[in-house]
């Protein structure tokens, strides 16, 4: 049977890795290399690269920084594709089907969707047609309000008419090949999945679902697969802290007996085999 | 001197496939129809997609008679991935029924399953079980889990063909094999650690 997915998040902000919390504050981590080097071991199952970059922001070039600026996404991604023999998403700023075809050729698997799907959700059907629904994620973001829960764009700031399980049904029948559905209150907060929102629409929809936001504790994966039972449970802060964070979730999990890949120690294949 | 050709033909996977091959130490080369096949030892037809559009490719793109005129033989090695490996088959049924390079006998279905609820495309890192004793395979431990992504798979008509299997609601072909010519359903290059092994396999053929 099919594995339980243990996907880190990382995002990009002006050529930079960053950390989030509540979508407002984002504090710099470092160079974008570095960190795909430490996350493309062999305990991922996949990678997700958000480009949380705002439009209107220039890159400032910093002649302190020690290593080459890379302000470019595509290159981010392009340099990552050579590194990790895994799938890979990419999301953020894509709105047209050259821009999903841009990040399909520079080593993207699938292209995740926020805002363009939210403004013409037409442009699902489209994709999926083009590329096949397999590539195409679309990311929700979602918030409590006083009476429920609101669907967000536009890197949280704009409400939407949706709820999040309403959106996740409408993006599924549009085409979406996937739901990343992110808890804008419990990000960078690490007080846990929203697990009833991640049930909910878990039920709701035939396609995978990835749980993001909020991880704090290895022992919130256990939390969400045993409660949402999503397809596959997503974290970025957390795997930036410590040194090979992301074996030591997989074993956590695999000791458990959770489904997931064995957490492998080494590669196959040996220096100096070819 | 070895060298791996690999099928440039738009598929969407020729670039991780090559990255793949190259980051093993080998010489990879992309190639399309103007190369002469009969210059490289061994031979990548990766792929993304449906079926009957990427045979229309390789069709239009000139492809299919010297893929023919390098397998007919069966003693260089050759490696079909995803769609590469379904259009190896006689017929595929995706999008109406089309004719494949029925290089390995056999016809190219959708998953099978008594459930009604089975979530395709099956998507995702599933354990492989070996059938055989293939080269490919050697030294990756049996049932080790390979990235997949795809709704079809491949029925050879010859059922000795099946290289390994996986379990998605039922059986899932995931290798199929004649000889020196290799089908996988699933993407070496996605698999990390025990993909790279598969291609590196592959490549000292």
């Amino acid at each position: 049977m099919l594995k339980m997915r243990l996907i880190p998040v990382v995002l990009v902000k002006d050529g930079q890795v960053v950390q989030s919390k509540g979508f407002k504050r984002h504090q710099i981590l470092g160079n974008p290399s570095a960190i795909v080097g430490r996350l493309s071991n062999w305990f991922s199952d996949e990678l997700i690269y958000l480009d949380i970059s705002r439009l209107t922001h220039k890159s400032p070039k910093r002649a302190d920084l020690n290593y080459a600026f890379k302000s470019d996404f595509l290159e981010i991604i392009q340099e990552a594709s050579r590194k990790c023999f895994m799938p890979m998403t990419v999301g953020g700023g894509v709105r047209t089907l050259e821009d999903i075809r841009q990040r399909l050729a520079h080593g993207a698997d699938k292209v995740s969707l926020n805002t363009q799907a939210i403004e013409s959700p037409q442009i699902l059907t489209e994709a999926a047609r083009t590329f096949g629904s397999q590539c195409v994620v679309v990311s929700i973001d979602y918030k409590a309000e006083a009476q429920g829960y609101s669907v967000y764009s536009n890197f949280g700031k704009n409400i939407t008419k949706w709820c999040p399980i309403d959106w996740a049904k409408r993006v599924e029948d549009l085409g979406a090949g996937e739901i990343l559905l992110n808890s804008i209150d419990n990000d960078g907060r690490g007080v846990g999945y929203n697990l009833e929102v991640t049930r909910q629409v878990v039920e709701a929809v035939q396609i995978p679902v990835i749980a993001m936001g909020g991880v704090g504790r290895w022992e919130h994966f256990e939390q969400c697969i045993e409660v949402a039972k999503p397809s596959g449970v997503a974290a970025a802060n957390i795997f930036q802290y410590t040194e090979n964070s992301v074996h030591h979730a997989k074993t956590f999990l695999y000791d458990r007996r959770f489904n997931v890949r064995e957490p492998q120690l080494e590669s196959l294949i040996t220096e100096g085999e070819i | 001197m070895k060298r791996i050709g690999i099928i440039d033909y738009g598929a969407g996977n020729f670039q991780s496939v090559f990255n793949a091959v190259e980051h093993l130490g080998f010489k990879a080369c992309k190639i399309d129809a103007n190369c002469d096949f009969d210059s490289y030892s061994h031979i990548i037809l990766p792929g993304v997609g449906s079926y009957g559009d990427a045979m229309k490719r390789i069709r239009e793109l000139g492809l299919q008679q010297p893929i023919l005129d390098f397998t007919l033989p069966g003693d260089r090695p050759f490696l079909g991935i995803c769609v590469g490996a379904q259009i190896l088959s006689s017929h595929g049924f995706e999008f109406g029924e089309h004719a494949g390079l029925n290089v390995i006998p056999g016809e190219t279905v959708l998953l099978q399953s008594e459930r009604s609820d089975l979530l395709l495309p099956h998507m995702g890192w599933n354990p492989v079980h070996f059938e055989g004793n293939s080269p490919l395979f050697v030294g990756i431990p049996n049932a080790s889990p390979f990235y997949f992504v795809h709704s079809y798979h491949v029925l050879p008509h010859e059922s000795t063909q099946v290289a390994a299997f996986s379990e998605y609601f039922g059986r899932v072909t995931a290798c199929i094999q004649s000889g020196r010519i290799f089908g996988v359903q699933f993407h070496p290059e996605k698999s990390q650690s025990v993909g790279l092994k598969l291609l590196s396999n592959f490549c000292k053929l």
